[in-house]
Formats: C-alpha cells, sequence, structure tokens
C-alpha cells in the first residue's frame, strides 16, 4: 500500500529549507547593500 | 555581466558552462537514482515527481548552457535543493520501512543530501557575490 503522508512530509521538508535559504539570501543582499558606517570611514 | 569577485566576463562564461553541464549530470543521476532506488520504491507516487522534477533541472541546465544564466540559475538551482532534500527524507522514511537504519541506508540519503546542500551554497552565491 503507498503511504502518502511521508511523502507530504518529505516534500514539505523540502520546501520549507528551500525558504529558510531564501530567507538567508535576502538578509546577506540586505547586508551586503547597506551603505557603509560613518564610523568605518577614516 | 558585472560581478563582485573581478572574473573576467569570458571566464565567468566558462564557469557558468562548465557549472551548467556537472548539474545537468547531477540531475540525470538523481533521476534515475530516486527511480529505481529500493528505498524509495514505497514512494508511489512521489518518486516520479521527484524524477521528473530532476530531468526538468537536467534540461533548464542544458538551456543554462547557452541562455541568460542568471535566469536559470533562479529556479533550477533551489528546485534542485528542494528534490534532494526530498529524495533524502523519502530515502530515510524507506530505511525505516524497510526495517531500520544501517550504515549502507544512512549513507546513501546522505550522498542525496550534500549536493542539494552545494546547490543551495552555488545559489546564494551567485545571487549574493557574483551579480551586482
Amino acid at each position: 500500500m503507498t503511504q502518502l503522508l511521508p511523502q507530504l512530509i518529505a516534500l514539505a521538508i523540502g520546501l520549507a529549507v528551500t525558504l529558510a535559504v531564501k530567507g538567508v539570501e535576502r538578509l546577506l543582499k540586505r547586508h551586503r547593500d547597506q551603505p557603509p558606517d560613518d564610523g568605518d570611514q577614516r | 555581466m558585472s560581478n563582485t569577485l573581478g572574473i573576467p566576463p569570458r571566464r565567468l562564461d566558462a564557469i557558468y558552462r562548465v557549472t551548467s553541464v556537472l548539474w545537468a549530470v547531477y540531475a540525470a543521476a538523481l533521476a534515475m537514482s530516486v527511480y529505481g532506488s529500493v528505498l524509495i520504491a514505497y514512494a508511489d507516487p512521489g518518486r516520479y515527481v521527484v524524477s521528473a522534477a530532476s530531468v526538468l533541472i537536467g534540461l533548464g541546465m542544458l538551456v543554462r548552457l547557452i541562455a541568460p544564466r542568471s535566469r536559470w540559475t533562479g529556479w533550477t538551482l533551489p528546485l534542485m535543493g528542494t528534490v534532494g532534500v526530498t529524495a533524502f527524507v523519502l530515502s530515510q522514511f524507506g530505511a525505516d520501512m524497510a526495517g531500520g537504519f544501517t550504515p549502507a541506508r544512512t549513507g546513501y540519503g546522505l550522498l542525496l543530501l550534500v549536493p542539494a546542500l552545494i546547490a543551495y551554497v552555488h545559489w546564494i552565491a551567485e545571487r549574493v557575490v557574483a551579480h551586482r
């Protein structure tokens, strides 16, 4: 018999990890595009 | 195409071509492996979905050889990661259903998982570092 629940759980975990990585990308891009802090300029 | 690494455009082009071929080969390998794996054999229709998505990624990677690259990275690599993690979890459920975890069954799952993590790193690195 085919069990559907483990397959749905596997797909949900895969999508969740990808969305989490997408969030990390947004954080990194925001960090990259931030103007340099005045205190850092010499 | 400008990038923050100072890589000359022609060399960046070559890197794109090589990575496209490598990911296409891996996508084909993943499709065949998931389709035929004894551990994932219980997962109907999941294994067909995962295999079909892998074939789609492989075709996308072949187009990435010649097409505007960043656009084709944008959906192929996240899908590669999703498919890899899904295959890993399916294989571990399969190991449990097949009678329990063994080093070979866990190792097979990790062999599926590691390229998925590399796909995520490649995706984010290309988005954040290589392109402005």
